[in-house]
Formats: structure tokens, sequence, C-alpha cells
């Protein structure tokens, strides 16, 4: 993707000459807590996680996501049934649905349609009152539990942040084992950065009261995850 | 630097004062403990592994180190990595801005928002935003600025400052945040629960997201060889400023950057579990680019704002290692003075052992109110062993101790110093020292409160009766006997 440069204000060379000659100062070593070996960090070490059974990634997912607080479900099919999702609607009051432009999104929201919903592709003005955001995110994070939404798909970024309830459908070939997994894909991307990816690892909390965990502040109040067969 | 104020008080006087509020101890440290034992649940779930994506096989000791060094190499060729930064923000579309100081910084963003007309601006949760001052800035260009942290909202709008770097509100409880609703939000007879009281705030700050013109974040990180700012948050009003309005501003301090994606892995997988004990916080938002064609929402225009506000300063000093923190707060939840005061008895943005260290380098040497606050610390080291990136903070807090004696102290009381150092180096002259302790503390007694300079020292302390006999005398004659 092509774009116009962005502008640059301020003094950049001078920003970074001040810099480069504080940084050429010498100071004696920390004695008390010496400096780990530059090697420590060649090549990192790569993270290990108990929350992760590596025979077991599927498995890893939905463990964690639901400690995550995600409220995850495993469907062994292509989507979930309409049971599922009349007991859905009922359950969370979903009258109006907004959903992302990914083929699995919009077969759900087809169903939705057929059971009674008020069915729309992703627009910010539609997602504003909308009951349910429909999205199937790009990746899985096993270790964590995370979603991974990617804005290039389109309605993604919205669908899964406005509306009262996120309902993301995750395949799972989708489904990789860590955040290394996600985050070392990014260099090598041959069509760059999107504009916004954003891993969700939970819904929208806050402790800010007490310290007390309270859940849907400015975010989804519940995300429900259906991890299907691809 | 621009926006420093301790509004002329003295260190002593808001530890008195803090500590004379039995209820904002007890808040304190319900708070605290709640974090650090959360911090400890999460931290042992992760460490050094064999292979990628294989079982886990060493101590969460084993990504500290690696974490320090990282940092470290990382601060170490800091120029040359914001110049690759800047290059790839700017191929990416996105407005790049060099801030001196926190004048700087608040001009550049008040000229933004001058251009786009911007009337109602929401901000996430920023503390580099804090340091500048920039609120009272766009105001003044008659901007209405809503912060929408919920920690953030409250304290705003009870014209209080944040109080810890995670959970600004730390101070206030249920009763006290009702108050404030009611008082300055509109609210009726709220009740003075968690769930009342959020859902209050969800509707309100709803509105404000949507009928905002300018979206202000902080930056957790930027990730040079993509060009990208990664946010961490909880809520979702991190990603409602940075998706809903028009324009989009972030501020970085200059330190918060890696060079490339595995070292942020490192530092994500540290940084909630430090902070707030979840493996990854509720949202990790990574933004790279403004809207693009194919995209169904998100800013037109994107702007970084690059700040040094006296960080360039530590840079080849012995407080370099300060650059490398994460901001995620576990060493204030470890720290026994923290726990007794709070974060307001600090002055200024930064409280707790990372605050004691980074108000006086931040503040520059001609700042003695901002010195003394390196003195609101035990020593104990708790927060070098908390500290995810293995900062020596109890080093850097020594140190700046020492830069301030040496910057302010009378001679006299170097040359006191010195004697005493010289006296207390040699058995002989100890043991005279020890002896003349106790005859003079038999003259003294409480008289050494009448000295000149001795009774703020003296107030709060029992000077020790020193035995008639000392230890040395009675180990010579055990051993003699």
């Amino acid at each position: 993707m092509s774009v116009a440069a962005g502008r640059e204000t301020g003094d950049r060379h001078g920003f970074l000459a001040r810099a480069a000659a504080k940084a050429s100062r010498s100071h004696g070593a920390n004695l008390a807590h010496p400096m780990p070996p530059a090697s420590m960090a060649d090549g990192l070490v790569p993270i290990g996680y108990r929350s992760l059974d590596p025979a077991d990634v599927v498995g890893s997912y939905l463990r964690n996501a639901k400690g995550a607080l995600l409220d995850v479900h495993r469907h062994g099919a292509l989507l979930p049934d309409d049971n599922f999702l009349r007991a859905l609607i009922e359950a969370e009051g979903i009258r109006k649905v907004v959903v992302s432009n990914e083929v699995l999104a919009v077969l759900v929201g087809e169903r939705l349609a057929t059971l009674g919903c008020a069915v729309e592709p992703y627009s910010r003005e539609a997602a504003i009152d909308a009951d349910l955001g429909v999205t199937c995110p790009r990746w899985g994070i096993a270790a964590t539990g995370s979603l991974v939404q990617d804005s290039s798909l389109e309605g993604s970024r919205g669908a899964s942040l406005v509306p009262r309830v996120h309902l993301a459908i995750l395949p799972t070939d989708r489904i990789v084992s860590t955040t290394a997994d996600v985050l070392s894909n990014f260099a090598t991307r041959t069509d760059g950065m999107p504009a916004n990816i954003v891993l969700i690892s939970g819904p929208s909390r806050t402790g800010d009261i007490e310290m007390i965990l309270t859940i849907g502040v400015h975010g989804p109040v519940k995300v429900i995850v259906c991890v299907v067969d691809p | 630097m621009s926006g420093f104020s301790l509004h002329g008080t003295e260190l002593r006087d808001r530890q008195i004062s803090a500590l004379s509020n039995v209820e904002l101890k007890r808040k304190v440290a319900a708070g605290v403990d709640k974090f650090a034992n959360r911090k400890s649940d999460t931290l042992t779930q992760i460490g050094r592994s064999a292979e990628h994506g294989e079982a886990m096989t060493g101590t969460p000791d084993d990504l500290r180190l690696a974490a320090r060094a990282m940092r470290h190499r990382t601060i170490q060729r800091l120029p040359e990595i914001l110049e690759r930064l800047a290059d790839n923000l700017l191929a990416n579309g996105i407005n790049v801005h060099w801030a001196n100081d926190g004048a700087e910084a608040n001009a550049a963003i008040a000229a933004i928002a001058r251009r786009i007309g911007a009337k109602r601006v929401v901000k996430g949760k920023s503390m580099a935003t804090e340091e500048t001052g920039l609120n009272e800035a766009l105001i003044g260009i008659g901007a209405e600025v809503v912060e929408t942290d919920l920690g953030e909202w409250i304290i705003q709008l009870d014209h209080d400052v944040p109080s810890h770097i995670v959970a600004p509100a730390l101070h206030l409880d249920r009763y006290d945040i009702k108050r404030i609703f009611e008082e300055h939000a509109g609210a009726e007879e709220i009740e003075a629960t968690p769930e009342i009281l959020n859902a209050f705030a969800r509707r309100e700050l709803r509105q404000r997201f949507l009928a905002a013109d300018l979206g202000i974040s902080g930056c957790n990180l930027a990730i040079a060889e993509t060009g990208s700012i990664l946010l961490v948050e909880n809520e979702g009003n991190g990603r409602m400023c940075t998706t809903m309005p028009r324009v989009h501003i972030a501020v970085m301090g200059m330190e918060r950057i890696v060079e490339n994606w595995d070292d942020a892995n490192l530092v994500l997988n540290l940084l909630a579990r430090s902070a707030s004990g979840q493996p990854l916080s509720s949202y990790t938002n990574i933004i790279s680019r403004a809207r693009g064609p194919g995209d169904a929402d998100g800013p037109e225009e994107v702007h970084v704002v690059i700040l040094d506000n006296g960080r360039s300063a530590l840079l080849g000093t012995e407080f370099e290692e300060m650059l490398n923190c994460i901001r995620c707060g576990a060493c204030l939840n470890v720290c026994p003075v923290y726990r007794q005061t709070g974060g307001h008895a600090y002055g200024w943005v930064y409280s707790g052992p990372m605050g004691a260290v980074l108000t006086p380098l931040l503040a520059g040497r001609d700042n003695p109110e901002a010195a003394e606050v390196a003195n609101a610390s035990t020593l104990c080291g708790a927060c070098t062993d908390a500290c995810p990136v293995g900062i020596p903070l109890q080093d850097l807090l020594l140190a700046a101790r020492r830069r301030r004696v040496g910057d302010s102290a009378s001679t006299l009381e170097r040359a006191g110093w010195k004697a005493w150092a010289s006296a207390w180096s040699h058995p002989r002259t100890y043991e005279m020292s020890m002896k003349g302790a106790s005859v003079g503390s038999g003259l003294l007694g409480s008289r050494v409160r009448r000295l000149p300079g001795a009774k703020l020292w003296a107030d709060g302390r029992t000077i020790p009766e020193p035995s008639k006999v000392s230890f040395r005398a009675l180990w010579e004659a055990e051993e003699h006997s």
C-alpha cells in the first residue's frame, strides 16, 4: 500500500545530535548490579508459557481464553448452529447487528438475519447503537487466549470495539501458539502494516474503582468466541 | 524544563500530610497489595524456553536479564533507532514532530488543534502529557479536553492529579467517586457501587468519543522497524481515542522505543504481568497508518510527537538505565514509602521509586525541590527486585542522593560527613567517637532538639541511649575471662 509521506516539524537533526553527544559520554559500570552480557539480548531467549501445551494448541487456546474472561465455545462445524445463535440473541437481547467484511462473519450475519436480527455491514453510524458486532479474527493466540483483529479486514476494527457485544468466529487453523508467532510476522509482511492491529485479550475492563474488576467500560461488555472447524 | 512545579512545598510537609490521613493509608495499602499479589501470580507463568513454542524451562528471572540487556542495547543506540522510527513513520504517512521540551510539544499539538479547528479533545492516559501540562495548554486555546481513562476522568473532574502510574485514582474509594460524579458530572443520587459508577462513566464518555475532533494518546512503545505505535490498555478508551476522532496524536517520550518486534514481544510479555497481573492487557493496540481507502474507520491523520523534556540528559550518565523503564508501576506496589504516603507526596507526575529517581533527573540540577524527592525511599531494594527490566533502582536512588549532596550541601556539612567517614574507618577513632557519644548524649539528652538545624531531624525520632559499657568492651572482657 503506498501512501503520501507524512510531514515533519521541529529540528530532527538538532534533537538527535544532542542525544548522540550525550550518549557518547562514558560513566562507570554498576558494580552492585552488573549489566548482564550483551549476548543475553542477542536473539532473545524464546519465552515459555506454563499456560501452553504444545501438544494441544486448540485446547490451550480454549482454556486461556476462558481465563481471560472471554466467553469461549467450541463448535465442531464451520459455523455455530442456529440453536446457539438463538440462545445468544435471547440472552444478550440482540436486535441490531453489524458485521465486518469477512466471509465467516458475513455468513453468521446471514444466519442472524434469518433469526430476526437487523443485520448491516459495519459502518461507524450503524455500529453506534448496534447490540452485536461480528468479526472473524486473523489469528488466535493459544498461550494468552487473545484474538488478533486486523483493520485491513474491513470493519473489524470498529465491529470489535463499538457494539455492546462482540462475537468472534475463530477457525482452529488460525490459532497460533504464542504472541511471538503473530508479532514476528509483522516485519516481513509484503503488504506493509495495516492501519491498525489489535490483540484482544479480554472484555473491556477496569480496576480503577477500588481495584475491583469491573467489566464493560468503553469497549464491549462481553466478548464471545466461537472456535470453529476450518 | 517546562511544566515542572512542586508548588513550593517540601517533601517533608507532603509526607506528613499524607501520613496523617489514615483513610488514605488504608486505600493505598489495599490497592498496592492487590497489584503486587496479582503480579507474582502471573509472572511465574512465563520463563525461558528451550525452543520457540515449547514448554517453559527456566524462571522469569532469565527474561528479566534478557530484558535488561535488550533495553540497555536499545538505549545505547537511541539516536540511530529514533531516526529509523521517524523514517518509517513518515513512509507510512504518519506525521512526526520533534519536541525538545514540554513547551514545544504543547505548541506542536496546539498548532494541529488550531489547523483542524478542534473544539473537543478526548485523551487516553498519557503520563508524558501530564509532564508537559498539555491539558492547560489546550484549554488555553479554547478546546474542551476530556480525560477518558476512568481513573483519569475521575481525578480530572475533581481537579486532582494522578497518584499511581497505572491506577491514577488509587487514593479514592467508591464514596469519593460517587461524590465527584454528583458534584462535577451531573450524576443524581448515584449508587456507590463499582458497576453503577462505571456504567455512568461509560454512558457519559461514549458521547464524548463520538463528538470529538481530536484524540490524544500516549505511547507505551514505538517499534522502529515497521514505524508503529503500540498502546496497552484495558478499558477501550485508548482504542476509542485512536479510532473515532478525525485526527489522532500520540505523544511518546523519546525512550519509549524498541528496534524490532522481537524486542517488543519481550516487553509486552513482561509489561501487563508486572503492571496489573494479566498475561496481556485487554487491548494491545498497534497503529501504523492513518485510515486507508479499504478501512471502514480510523483517523484520517495520525501524528507522533517525540518528546525529550530532560530525557537525553540521562544518556551517558550513571542514570542512563532509568530510560529502560517500561512504566509498569511494579516498584510502586512493593515500596514501603509509597505504601505509607501514596503518590501525591512525591509532588509531581511520577511517584514511587521510579518517580523518586525520575523527578530529580527530569527537573534538572538547578531544582532543589525536585532533588530532595530522591530521599523518599528507605533503600530497602524491594523496587530493584520487582523491576521487570532489572533497573537497579536502589543504586540510582543512592546516586541521586549523592548528586544532590554534591550539588547543594554546604561546605560545613560536607566537612562534617568527611570527618565522620574518616573517624569510623579506623578502630581507634571509632572507639573514641562512641565514648564521646555516650558522654555527649548523657550531657545533651533531649537538649539535642535545641541544636540549630537538629529539630527537624530529631522530631519523630527517639535518640537511643548509648549503653554505659560498649559492645566492644563487653566482647573484650568476655575474651579475657
